[in-house]
């Protein structure tokens, strides 16, 4: 044979060097013979299912599977060896798995399958994605939340029966996924409280249960910390609950009653389950002050001023020829525009950008006309510039004669709820475009790996006898290589933008990672005539990360920078600052002619540069998304381009 | 078998591109190796009957049988010949592939002769 290795001693370290592989795959690896015996499993799989290897080599591998594919999994072996049926190899699935303690978790799994001599090998890559899959329910119960909100803050403002505590009764509990909830009203004067609506509990007790003030875990301030380490309140543990989460209705000296809500299963509420139930808890504070106002409140001119001063929702009367008559203090704090500067001016010149004025006023004559609006989303315009967008509402207010004085519209402000749908969105069309672009780089690269290694063949042939004749045929050659190292580079763009975002979270210093981003670039900066500068840091920041994803977002936004700026002489400034309390804001700007107003950077294949790919800025986004972040591009003042990046200082949320 | 001197080994190369296949095999012959050269896995006839090579190259992504199953088949025999896996598309089914087997160099398509020629001389001269 070819080799002189002596027999033996490659064995022992090729094994040695094979565990170090398999030990350090982030995924577990879990190979197993054709009876399904486990005869691999790394050290991942020992983290992912709570066995040691020692304890389950050997063993059917089923015992990682629940019910019913524990009990199928020898048949489906036995049927592919008879048949060749393949139902788990060549492709990517997700099922479940369970771990050692019974708990039954999602996982995306590969399995291959090998020959070693007449044996088979089935070896499984198995991801743990719970994560992933906790994270898309959470998203969807905080947008069913929402609607509920909305709907709710309707029915509040359009009409304030006592079916409206029913409603909020069984909103809570559905918004939450409890099995009981209720509406307690503080009896005036006295520490009692008593049901007046709620699901789950036994017939007769709403209007006739009470409990006290002091069983219902909250204090008399109501504070917020009570609402966050809930106490089950005794008539809820008569139920069986063993979580509850109370929340006031009203403000925290004068309480109107508070809003329940317990569990039979060991639950946390989390903060936006308290948000949930503390918006609801305003809309019917709303509701009930409403109702003790009477009716006659609610006939003529004074409607608007006993309305809802409460509820987090907007509420605005205009009259039919769309000038406002009235918005509530919720509109003021989100817009920032006084309800006395405002009044009686029209409607769509102060509050819709100019591009949406025909469509709002057409919408609107609609509405006049009996077609109400009912959950249509429109841009608002805020006072400082800004766009929110509201989902909106109408109702035609009659004016007792047959005719109407005006529209009555309810909004909710969902601008971070469409942002957290958008960039969802955009995650999905990345990665549908990623399984595309794996595809074409793979039939792109197999012939390109061909004319690279016939160009290259070539002029090794040309040197090797470089006589006159043939030296235009080395040009020729050189330039083959040349082009293909282009091309080459250009599919390695590609596979970056198609590898997975996946994150290897650390704490980073930010002030560090700049400075050490800036060093790098500098010397490219310098010979460009450009000046390079991290602004002063205010105070020390620390950011969850991954240090190797956000350096190639910031080497690519400075590369564009640089680049946009040119040879002429001019300035590039890194900045970071603290924004929210909790988010970290780092700037790029440039001094560079700005963005073409027709290219959108951030979509795919846009670039206003003769070399560029037009990769560079979506699958920088890209990494910020998968961070939890945000990341815009706009024109600077007073010139230039200002590139921020936004990420939340503790890493992506779970 | 004999022994071959490091310079001269015969390489095994399976690869379905047939331009990468033949400029790799015309590039390596230029420099004094045989090359014995096949487009699919099922094409490579019985492995004793190729005694004298020396190393596999081997692309990952081939129609039938993989390019990790010819390296499999082959160590079966001869456990000892270094194997090189070429891909155009490293995705974690290539790298967990790789890893279970361990002892695979994996490379990456498109790729520079020289490189492949530098492994090639490590792999079967350092002893």
């Amino acid at each position: 044979m070819a080799t002189s290795v002596p027999s033996g001693i490659p064995d022992a370290l090729q094994a040695r060097r094979w565990q170090t592989v398999l030990d350090s795959a982030r995924d577990a690896i879990i190979s197993i013979d054709a009876d399904g015996r486990i005869s691999l499993f790394n050290r991942a799989a020992e983290t992912m299912f709570g066995w040691r290897a020692a304890e389950i080599l050997g063993q059917n591998v089923a015992l990682l599977m629940p019910s019913p594919y524990q009990e199928q999994h020898d048949d489906f072996l036995r049927r592919y060896r008879e048949t060749g049926e393949a139902k788990a190899i060549g492709r990517i699935r997700f099922v479940e798995a369970k771990r050692r303690s019974g708990a039954v978790f999602p996982i995306e799994l590969s399995v291959s399958e090998a020959r070693v001599a007449d044996d088979v090998v089935y070896s499984a890559i198995i991801r743990d994605v719970s994560e992933r899959v906790r994270l898309q329910s959470a998203l969807g119960e905080r947008l069913r939340q929402q609607e509920s909100l909305a709907e709710l803050g309707v029915a509040a403002v359009q009409d304030g029966s006592p079916t409206i505590l029913d409603e909020a009764a069984r909103r809570l509990a559905d918004g939450l996924g409890t099995d009981v909830s209720g509406v307690f009203e503080r009896l005036p004067a006295e520490t009692t409280l008593r049901l007046r609506a709620g699901v789950g509990w036994p017939s007769g007790a709403i209007g006739s249960l009470e409990m006290t003030a002091a069983d219902t875990g909250v204090d008399a301030a109501m504070t917020e910390a009570e609402a966050q380490a809930p106490h089950v309140p005794g008539a809820l543990r008569d139920l069986g609950a063993v979580a509850a989460l109370s929340v006031p209705v009203g403000n925290a000296e004068q309480p109107l009653g508070l809003l329940v809500v317990g569990s039979r299963q060991a639950r946390v509420f989390e903060a936006h389950d308290v948000a949930f139930a503390r918006t609801m808890a305003g809309l019917l504070a709303g509701a009930l002050s409403l109702e003790q106002a009477g009716h006659a409140l609610r006939r003529e001119r004074d409607f608007a001023s006993g309305l809802v001063e409460t509820a987090p929702v907007i509420v605005t009367v205009l009259d039919p020829t769309g000038h406002i008559e009235w918005f509530n203090p919720h509109l003021e704090h989100l817009s920032g525009r006084c309800l006395e500067h405002c009044w009686g001016r029209d409607w769509f010149e102060v509050f819709i950008p100019p591009r949406e004025h025909e469509r709002a006023r057409s919408r609107f004559a609609r509405s006049l006309a009996g077609h109400s609006r009912r959950g249509t989303v429109e841009a608002m315009l805020t006072r400082d510039g800004h766009e929110r967008l509201i989902q909106w509402h109408d109702t035609v207010l009659p004016d007792g004669g047959g005719g109407m004085r005006g529209v009555l519209a309810i909004g909710l402000d969902v601008t971070d709820r469409s942002r957290a749908e958008q960039d969802l969105q955009q995650r999905q069309r990345l990665a549908d475009i990623g399984a595309l672009v794996t595809r074409i780089v793979h039939d792109i690269a197999n012939p390109l790996a061909g004319l690279s290694m016939l160009a290259q063949r070539v002029l090794r042939r040309v040197e090797r006898a470089p006589t006159e004749p043939v030296r235009s045929v080395g040009d020729a050659a050189r330039q083959m290589v040349e082009t293909a190292h282009r091309l080459e580079r250009l599919v390695g763009e590609f596979k970056d933008f198609a590898r997975e975002q996946r994150l290897h979270l650390e704490a980073l210093d930010v002030r560090r990672f700049l400075e050490e981003t800036a060093a790098f670039w500098r010397l490219e900066a310098g010979a460009r005539g450009i000046d390079l500068q991290v602004q002063s840091i205010l105070e020390p920041l620390t950011l969850r990360g991954d240090a190797d994803k956000l350096r190639r977002v910031l080497d690519n936004v400075i590369k564009n920078a640089l680049e946009a700026v040119g040879e002429a002489p001019g300035r590039v400034r890194l900045g970071a600052c603290r924004t929210d309390g909790n988010r970290l804001r780092l700037s790029v700007r440039d001094t560079g002619p700005g963005v073409p107003a027709n290219v959108d950077p951030f979509s795919l294949f846009e670039t206003s540069k003769p070399s560029g790919t037009g990769l560079g800025l979506p699958v920088s986004k890209q990494i910020v998304l998968a961070h939890g972040g945000g990341m815009t591009l706009a024109a600077d003042r007073p010139l230039g381009t200002v590139c921020t990046i936004e990420l939340p200082l503790d890493g992506p949320a779970v | 078998m004999v022994p071959l001197d490091c310079n001269v080994m015969r390489v095994l190369l399976v690869d379905d591109e047939s331009s990468f296949r033949s400029a790799l095999a015309g590039a390596l012959e230029d420099d004094g190796h045989p090359v014995s050269a096949f487009g699919s896995v099922e094409e490579v006839p019985d492995l004793t009957t190729l005694a004298d090579v020396a190393v596999l190259v081997t692309d990952y992504d081939l129609p039938g049988r993989s390019g990790f199953d010819l390296a499999d088949r082959l160590h079966a025999t001869f456990p000892e010949i270094p194997v090189i896996v070429v891909t155009a598309y490293r995705n974690e089914t290539v790298e967990g592939a790789a890893a279970i087997r361990g002892h695979l160099h994996v490379l990456d398509k498109p790729l520079d002769y020289e490189t492949v020629h530098a492994l090639l001389h490590r792999l079967t001269s350092v002893h």
